[in-house]
């Protein structure tokens, strides 16, 4: 799986790309928990992602968990709507912030601090 | 211009314990899904991208209004948290909203109109703001930048907004557009005379009477001497039996109404009745008189039942010594405790009395013992009665608490094992609906024999939860 990353102030914005799924949640976990230390604000922009099964989803819920705190944060954007489908298949939309653009995503961190 | 229809779940409630088989947003007024009313007034305004923001669940919605191109629309939609207000909404999807002006409906309301009506012009001369609202919801122009508009003089086209906050409400606004303005929306069914509405497949006897107004909806049955009318809105799938009389009564999808019953000013759907002019509820429990009309799924639980019961047969046979055996041996050592329990055994709150197993892996023989599953024993019995599946969700006390976790959990369906062992998603956390949710979705022979598979290798080589 590519991971394409990019910063938009001290938001780290990732892109993954095909599949999320058992075969490579874990690695993909660890590239994620490599670029970025606790509690922080991470956006993970959806849009490229092809498939995303139970795996994929414990893995994101993983880091949300991971990076949920007083200052960080997880907002994905850009669902297409097979994987805005399976989110809300599992009612793991309550959980997420899902925005339809990077850059209010990133935005909404300051928001938040404000 | 673009639309954006913004709707919270709690203003809903109130229709859940009336139409809790329904999505809530897809009550139909009239015959009419509510969403569609919204949908068609906002192509008359021109709009053609239209996004629904809710925390409702989309699921089903989706699957009836599709992506809007039977209207030559594109419909979407975005799902929101339980806790993000219309502030969050519009930021969240930003994307959508910018480049054109928005119309936004707010909250769970009718709006009144009329098809005839050319509200383009009218509404696009507007300013930005709040052109209607009502105690339970509002339509508003937002303009950005803004603009100045002029505000309508003497030739303002139809447009009101009333509330939308009990079944009387839904009687009342039903019956209304029925009876005094089907010529102002878009109704589903055949009809030469806007008094007479009638759908697809309506089996109609000769001996049974339709008086108008009536609006009937698709594959319905109305036996012998029925007399249906002045003022029936009868839905989809429903039968209604010999020498019924249904007068300014509204019958919901699915309904099955009883021989000689006679029905005025009332709202039915399944077994339920409300009364339309105090609100009471009653359920009745007579099949013969109201009940719900069940579609079975015959195949997929044909085949998942004959699964479960050879499965389960062997596992009871092949286990049955070993069963005898250490659970004497463990019994002596302590090691071998159970406890009753009381759990939901279907999404309809049925609860049955099961024994739960615990064993203490220490030692050889309790190591052997739980990798031959035998705590999971005693409920083999539960899937060769019914009352449980080899995989499934895991199994829920039946308390109250868990009860509300049904209400919104209609494919719950308890098994001895559950999919999140199969995951080994720590079964604590609230997060197994998720995987749960995920497998029931994907429920077929392959599949949980597959995680059946993975749930007992689990069991053999127990995983650290990351």
């Amino acid at each position: 799986m590519k991971i394409n990353k990019k910063t938009i102030g001290d938001v780290v914005v990732f892109k993954p790309e095909g599949r999320l799924d058992a075969s490579n949640a874990s690695s993909f976990k660890k590239n994620i928990a490599d670029e970025t230390p606790p509690e922080s604000k991470i956006v993970i922009d959806l849009s490229d992602l092809e498939f995303l099964d139970s795996s994929g989803i414990g893995t994101l819920i993983s880091i949300h968990r991971k990076c949920s705190g007083k200052d960080g944060g997880l907002k994905f954007v850009c669902l297409h709507d097979r994987i805005r489908q399976i989110l809300e298949l599992t009612r793991a939309d309550r959980l997420f912030d899902i925005y339809d653009d990077t850059e209010t995503a990133a935005r909404s961190f300051q928001r938040k601090q404000t | 211009m673009k639309a954006l229809i913004f709707v919270k779940a709690k203003e809903l409630d109130w229709i859940k314990p009336i139409f809790s088989n329904q999505h809530l947003l897809l009550i139909k007024i009239c015959n009419k899904p509510y969403l569609e009313y919204l949908v068609d007034f906002a192509i008359l305004c021109g709009c053609r991208e239209i996004k629904l923001v809710t925390d409702a669940g989309i699921g089903e919605v989706e699957t009836l209004l599709d992506d809007g191109s039977r209207w030559g629309i594109k419909l979407s939609y975005a799902p929101i948290r339980e806790t993000d207000n219309l502030e969050d909404a519009l930021e969240k999807n930003s994307g959508f909203c910018k480049g054109s002006p928005l119309l936004l409906f707010k909250g769970f309301f009718f709006l009144h109109y009329d098809k005839n009506t050319e509200y383009a012009d009218f509404i696009k001369d507007l300013p930005s703001g709040e052109i209607k609202s009502c105690e339970t919801g509002s339509l508003s122009l937002i303009k950005s930048p803004v603009r100045d508009g002029h505000l309508p003089g003497s030739n303002q086209p139809l447009l009101e907004a009333s509330p939308l906050t009990s079944a009387t409400d839904i009687h009342t606004l039903s019956l209304d557009i029925l009876t005094n303005n089907s010529n102002r929306y878009v109704l589903p069914g055949y009809s030469s005379d806007n008094q007479t509405f009638i759908g697809q497949n309506v089996i109609i006897t000769k001996k049974s009477q339709i008086i108008p107004p009536v609006i009937i909806g698709n594959q319905v049955q109305i036996h012998n001497n029925a007399i249906v009318g002045p003022g029936a809105i009868i839905g989809s799938e429903v039968i209604i039996d010999s020498n019924c009389r249904i007068v300014e009564s509204i019958v919901f999808d699915k309904t099955y109404v009883g021989e000689h019953l006679e029905l005025r000013k009332k709202l039915i759907a399944g077994n339920l009745v409300v009364n339309s002019e105090d609100g009471t509820l009653v359920r009745l429990e007579d099949d013969h008189l109201l009940s719900q009309v069940k579609i079975p799924s015959f195949r997929i639980t044909f085949l998942h039942r004959i699964f479960n019961l050879i499965n389960a047969l062997l596992a009871v046979l092949i286990l049955a010594v070993p069963y005898i055996l250490f659970s004497s041996l463990l019994k002596s050592q302590k090691k071998w405790t159970t406890r009753e329990r009381t759990v939901f055994v279907n999404s309809d709150g049925l609860t049955k009395d099961l024994t739960e197993t615990k064993i203490q892996t220490s030692g050889l023989g309790a190591k052997l013992a739980s990798i031959l599953l035998l705590d999971r024993y005693p409920l083999l019995f539960s899937v060769l009665n019914g009352s449980l599946i080899l995989i499934g969700s895991r199994l829920l006390e039946a308390e109250k608490k868990n009860l509300k976790v049904l209400e919104d959990y209609s494919s719950y369906r308890p098994g001895v094992f559950s999919y999140a062992e199969a995951e080994t998603w720590p079964e604590e956390n609230a997060e197994w609906e998720i995987v749960e949710r995920f497998h029931l979705a994907r429920r077929g022979l392959v599949h949980d024999n597959i995680m059946l598979a993975k749930a007992i290798i689990n069991r053999a080589y127990p995983k650290e939860n990351e």
